[in-house]
C-alpha cells in the first residue's frame, strides 16, 4: 500500500493511492469491513501490527476506490506523511566513495551517524528556504528513508527488516559551508524546510530493496544516481548496528542510503540557487520535487 | 516555580516541587478549588506551550505553597514528600535535545592534552544531538551493554528549556526565550563517539541522557551563569565549577542555534561539561556496574542516576 497525507480544504486525512486516486483510509476500511485503530495522523498508524489490516484495504480496493471515499490526485495536495517525534537519523558517509570507505575498524567502516531536527519536515513542492547570509553552500541528496514499524533493540541484521513498517524517499538538504563550521553537522542539516520527505511511504511488503535506486534531478537533468543498496553497508546492517544500543521505535526514520557521488560534500554540480527545482525519485516508491528560494 | 513531571502508582502528573515536597497541580487545583487551574494542561511540554500567560498563573499557584506547612490529611492525595513519587523526565521533547561540545576552556584544554591539539577554543559553536529516545529521568539506572560499548563516561551539563517559538533570534533577547532550567548528565560512549566522528551514536545510547529531576525558571533560581555545579561518583567529587564560565554563553547559543532554524516550546539545549570527566584523567577511567552519580546545580536540582552493566542479548 502506498500511504499519503493528503488534504482536499484545511484538514488533514489519512489517504492511500490506487491507480490516480487518493483514497479515504479510514472509509475505505470501513467500506471493506477492515477495523483500524483511532488515527491522529500518519504517524500514529506506522506500527507492522497495522500491516496485515493495510494489505487487506489494498487487495479489497484494487485500482479504483469507490467515488464516495476517493478523489482524483489532481483534485487533493499531498503533505509530508508526518513529523517524526524526533530527530532523523542519517547514516552519514554509507557510500563507497566517500572518506568513511578508508576508516574502518577491524574492518568495519565507522559511519557517521548524525541526525535532521523534525522541524525541518516539509511538503512536496514547499519552498526550500534558507538565508542567503547564513550558508552559500548548499546541496540535495537523494535518500531512502526507513520508516520503523516497531521497538527495535539489539535485532541482528537477519532479523532487522521485519520491523520496517515501510519505505519513503527524501530531498536530504545539507549546508556543506555550516557542517565545515559548526564541526558537528546536525545543525548543517536542520535548517527549516531541509527534509521534504513522501509524499508516498510504500509499506515494506511492496519494496525490494536490492531493486532500488535514488536518483536526484536538478532542473529536470539527472545529477545523480546510486542503488539503494550498494552503500558500504546495507539497510539491515545499518538499522541492526544502530538498534545495538539505541532503541529505535515506530514512526522513528533513519536515512540509509544515498547516490553515488556526495561523499565528499561536494556534488559534481554546482550549489543549489533561486530558481532550481529539485526532484528526488526511487522507483517503486515515489518522487518528491521542490522549488528552491533563498531569502 | 520548581516543576516537574512526577508518577504515583501508575499516574503520570505535573508536579510542584516545594522544598521536600512535591504537589500534584491538577489533584491541589481541585482539591482548592481552583477552578481556573483544574484546566491546566496536562504535560510539562503542553505547559511551556501554553505560553507565558499560563506560566505567570502557575507561578502565582506555586507561591500558595511556598511558606507554611502542607495539611496532612492532603498527603498521599495531592501531595506527596519528593521521595514517594517516582520523577519522570521533566519534560518530553519533539525533537532531540541539542548538546554543545567544548564548551568550557579548562574542559577542553584537560581533553585535548588526550588528543595531540592545541587547547584553542572552537571558533564556532559545536551542536550535535541526543536522541528524544536516550532521554532517562532522575533515579532511573543508566545501562550499557559490553558488546556495544566498554567506555561509558558521565558529563554534568546545564540544560536550557526553550520556551517559545524563535528563528534567527538576537543575541541580545535570546533570554527571554528561555522558560526554564534543569540538570543533564551527557553521558558518553567515547570509542563510540571518536571512532564515528559525529557525536551521536556515542552520545545517544539508551539512557544515557538523564534529565532533571525538576525544571527551575528564572524567577526561582535567578541566573544561571552565577550558579555552581557539581558532580560526585559514589561520593567523591569529580567536576565542580561555574555554570558562567562557559565559551558560548546561553544567549549566544540560542541565537546561532536559531539560524535558519525554528527552535521551540520544550526544545532543549544542552550547555557543555566542565572539567573533571573520565575521559580528562591519567590513566583514562570508565563508569562501572554500580556507580552512582549526583550531578547537581545549585539551586536547580540534584540527578542521580545508577550505572547498570547489562547483556541485551
Amino acid at each position: 500500500m502506498k500511504l499519503v497525507t493528503y488534504s482536499c480544504g484545511a484538514e488533514r486525512r489519512i489517504g492511500f493511492l490506487a491507480g490516480e486516486q487518493v483514497c479515504d483510509l479510514q472509509s475505505a476500511a470501513q467500506a471493506t469491513g477492515v477495523t483500524l485503530p483511532e488515527l491522529t495522523d500518519l504517524g500514529s498508524l506506522v506500527n507492522v501490527e497495522h500491516l496485515p489490516a493495510l494489505q487487506k484495504i489494498a487487495k479489497a480496493v484494487g485500482d479504483k476506490g469507490d467515488s464516495k471515499w476517493s478523489k482524483p490526485l489532481a483534485d487533493v495536495s499531498l503533505h509530508a506523511p508526518y513529523r517524526p517525534r524526533q530527530n532523523i537519523t542519517i547514516a552519514g558517509g554509507n557510500t563507497r566513495d566517500d572518506f568513511v570507505a578508508q576508516r574502518t575498524k577491524n574492518g568495519h567502516p565507522m559511519l557517521r551517524y548524525h541526525t535532521k531536527a523534525p522541524s525541518a519536515t516539509a511538503d512536496p513542492g514547499q519552498a526550500l528556504s534558507w538565508p542567503r547570509q547564513l550558508t552559500s553552500q548548499v546541496q540535495a541528496e537523494p535518500s531512502l528513508v526507513v520508516v520503523m514499524g516497531a521497538d527495535t533493540s539489539y535485532v541482528e541484521k537477519s532479523d532487522v527488516l521485519k520491523n520496517v513498517f515501510g519505505y519513503a524517499v527524501a530531498t536530504n538538504v545539507v549546508s556543506v559551508d555550516l557542517k565545515r563550521k559548526h564541526g558537528q553537522w546536525d545543525k548543517a542539516l536542520s535548517l527549516d524546510t531541509f527534509f521534504p520527505w513522501g509524499p508516498v511511504i510504500a509499506t515494506a511488503d511492496e519494496v525490494e530493496l536490492e531493486t532500488l535506486a535514488c536518483r536526484l534531478w536538478l532542473n529536470d537533468r539527472m545529477a545523480l544516481s546510486g542503488g539503494a543498496e550498494s552503500g558500504l553497508l546495507g539497510t539491515a546492517e545499518i538499522l541492526s548496528e544502530i538498534c545495538f544500543g539505541m532503541t529505535l521505535k515506530p514512526g522513528d526514520l533513519v536515512l540509509t542510503s544515498t547516490a553515488e557521488g556526495v561523499g565528499f560534500g561536494e556534488l559534481p554540480e554546482r550549489w543549489l540557487q533561486d530558481g532550481d527545482v529539485v526532484r528526488s525519485g526511487i522507483a517503486g516508491i515515489g518522487e518528491i520535487e521542490n522549488p528552491v528560494a533563498t531569502y | 516555580m520548581y516543576i516537574a513531571t512526577i508518577q504515583v502508582a501508575d499516574q503520570e502528573m505535573v508536579a510542584f516541587v516545594v522544598g521536600d515536597q512535591a504537589i500534584s497541580l491538577h489533584k491541589a487545583a481541585a482539591h482548592l478549588k481552583h477552578t481556573s487551574l483544574t484546566n491546566a494542561p496536562e504535560t510539562v511540554l503542553a505547559v511551556i506551550e501554553a505560553g507565558p500567560e499560563t506560566w505567570s498563573e502557575l507561578e502565582d499557584f506555586y507561591d500558595e505553597f511556598r511558606d507554611g506547612e502542607l495539611p496532612g490529611d492532603g498527603q498521599g492525595n495531592w501531595w506527596w514528600h519528593k521521595d514517594a513519587v517516582t520523577f519522570l523526565p521533566p519534560v518530553r521533547p519533539r525533537k532531540n535535545p541539542w548538546v554543545v561540545g567544548a564548551n568550557y576552556y579548562q574542559h577542553l584544554a584537560n581533553g585535548f592534552a588526550r588528543i595531540p591539539r592545541p587547547a584553542i577554543a572552537p571558533p564556532h559553536v559545536e551542536y550535535f544531538t541526543k536522541s528524544v529516545n536516550s532521554i532517562i529521568g532522575h533515579d532511573e539506572d543508566i545501562t550499557y551493554d559490553k558488546r556495544v560499548t566498554r567506555t561509558v563516561d558521565f558529563e554534568l551539563e546545564l540544560a536550557a528549556v526553550i520556551g517559545k517559538h524563535g528563528k534567527d533570534v538576537p543575541v541580545a533577547d535570546a533570554y527571554d526565550w528561555i522558560f526554564g532550567y534543569t540538570v543533564a548528565n551527557d553521558i558518553s560512549a567515547r570509542e563510540l563517539q571518536l571512532g564515528h566522528q559525529q557525536y551521536h551514536r556515542g552520545k545517544s545510547l539508551d539512557g544515557f541522557c538523564p534529565l532533571g529531576p525538576v525544571i527551575a525558571t528564572p524567577r526561582d533560581c535567578g541566573d544561571p551563569n552565577q550558579l555552581r555545579m557539581r558532580q560526585w561518583v559514589n561520593g567523591e567529587l569529580k567536576q565542580d565549577w561555574p555554570v558562567g564560565d562557559m565559551i558560548y554563553k546561553i544567549d549566544k547559543l540560542i541565537a546561532v542555534l536559531s539560524e535558519g532554524m525554528t527552535i521551540e516550546p520544550g526544545e532543549i539545549i544542552i550547555c557543555g561539561t566542565v572539567p573533571g570527566v573520565g575521559f580528562e584523567q591519567l590513566p583514562q577511567a570508565w563508569l562501572q556496574h554500580g556507580d552512582v552519580l549526583e550531578a547537581e546545580i545549585s539551586r536547580i536540582g540534584m540527578l542521580r542516576n545508577t550505572i547498570k552493566m547489562a547483556n541485551f542479548a
